[in-house]
């Protein structure tokens, strides 16, 4: 073997073994992300699911008890209302509106918003976050809506949406997609703002390359549920 | 000639091989930042106690509306309560100043409308009960953080600058526990603006003014 074969050999194997180190760095780069399941993230996700059904049954039975305790409560009021002071129980039922206490009826719009409409391979980029519903709900409000509810979760001025996990709290209470987002408020200011597309440019993209379903109904009647969840004060006072 | 040839395609392939990995790595990274990043990457148990809590709390509203349901059985009773749940939904509108137990939260810069969904949003799950941003009360009308072009931020008619300043009525411990978590909220501000001051303090009175109603 000559020197000039011999220098044209080591310099192949040298190129192989960095060649080799690289992707063998970057297979455990790959491995070690922490979007990757595994078995523990597996098995959390399994004792949550256990849990939270095991609260979902007590939520339900105490939100139909809050929701027949108030209706009865009400009904009190109305039979005093000869009595009372109507300009308090009208004060009353206005404050109740706002805080999302009764049911609403107005125009408005219905948003369709739905994961992967196009079908591709599951990722990051098709799954509506509980982050994309934080950022709609804002844009919304921006909008000085009257009312909004995501799958019949009535949103009112303290609703939180979290991540659990793979799945959305709206209230606290589990919601799935694909998500009906019932909206009241004016048509044209709510498509001016939802058209806007510098509020959430990363939303748009999504929305844009069909990784994410976006559709808008204007609609003459919106009816958003009473919301049933609690109102407590146990710190603040006036 | 032939040795060179496949030794070319071999090594041509080797690379297209590593920069495909290369781009997914990076895209899989990048994809993590953006989505991760706007939760709270607390323990599972942690987020079941948060639900836990939530039920509680329902458990503590029927006591409470059992109790003005049998006072509402007599009128002058009914009366007092009326004007009770005005009081109380007065307050929860921001209709009236607002005073409690609580924390204040100081952030040095400017930060994006996100962040500021994403505050209200941790402080409410963490059961404050009343949150304001440089004196500026949330409430049903004083909800949507809007981004003006020169890029502050819009609450209701009212721009807020840096610093911000937020305060929270609710049960001190919890509210600063659940933002000062590891893969809490601060901890996701000071990872995305390492330059950027953060406080956490513990008050034993805040007082919070009710919603300008000139708007």
């Amino acid at each position: 073997m000559n020197w000039k074969a011999f220098k044209s050999i080591n310099a192949l194997i040298i190129s192989f073994v960095l060649a080799g180190i690289l992707i063998g760095f970057l297979v455990a780069a790959q491995f070690q992300s922490s979007v990757t399941a595994n078995s523990y993230i597996v098995d959390e996700l399994n004792a949550q699911k256990d849990l939270l059904a095991s609260f979902d049954e007590d939520r339900v039975n105490l939100k139909n008890t809050i929701a027949d305790l108030r209706k009865k409560i009400e009904d009190n009021q109305a039979r005093l209302k000869l009595a009372a002071d109507q300009a308090k129980l009208d004060q009353l039922d206005a404050l109740k509106e706002q805080l999302g206490l009764t049911t609403m009826r107005g125009s408005g719009v219905r948003i369709l918003f739905t994961e992967n409409p196009s079908g591709k391979t599951e990722s990051e980029t098709n799954i509506i976050h509980a982050a994309d519903l934080r950022d709609l709900v804002n844009l919304l409000r921006t909008a000085r809506v009257s009312g909004i509810s995501i799958n019949g979760q009535r949103v009112i001025p303290n609703t939180t949406i979290n991540a659990l996990g793979s799945e959305v709290l709206v209230n606290k209470v589990k919601v799935v997609a694909p998500y009906e987002i019932n909206v009241i408020g004016d048509t044209e200011m709510i498509a001016s703002r939802l058209g806007d597309q510098q509020s959430y440019p990363d939303l748009y993209k999504r929305i844009k390359n069909r990784d994410l379903g976006f559709e808008i109904e204007k609609l003459n009647q919106v009816v958003l549920p009473v919301y049933d969840g609690d109102y407590l004060l146990k710190y603040a006072t006036i | 000639m032939t040795d060179n040839l496949y030794r070319s395609v071999f090594m041509l392939g080797t690379g297209v091989l590593m920069g495909a990995l290369f781009s997914f790595q990076s895209k899989s990274v990048s994809e993590a930042n953006v989505y991760y990043n706007r939760e709270s990457r607390v323990s599972v148990f942690k987020e079941i106690q948060i639900v836990k809590k939530g039920n509680q709390d329902l458990a503590d509203q029927v006591l409470e509306l059992q109790k003005e349901l049998t006072d509402s059985s007599s009128r002058e009773q009914a009366l007092e309560n009326i004007k009770k749940e005005i009081d109380k939904d007065l307050l929860l509108v921001g209709q009236k100043e607002a005073k409690g137990p609580g924390i204040e939260v100081k952030i040095s810069g400017d930060l994006e409308s996100l962040w500021f969904t994403d505050m209200a949003n941790e402080l409410f799950t963490a059961g404050a009960e009343v949150v304001s941003i440089n004196g500026i009360r949330l409430g049903p009308d004083n909800l949507g953080f809007d981004t003006m072009p020169n890029g502050q931020i819009l609450l209701g008619g009212d721009i807020l600058s840096s610093p911000f300043t937020f305060e929270a009525i609710g049960d001190q411990k919890t509210l600063a526990g659940a933002l000062k978590q590891s893969g809490g909220i601060i901890s996701r501000i000071q990872g995305y603006k390492p330059d950027y001051t953060v406080t956490v303090a513990e008050k034993a009175e805040l007082d919070i003014p009710a919603i300008s109603q000139e708007k």
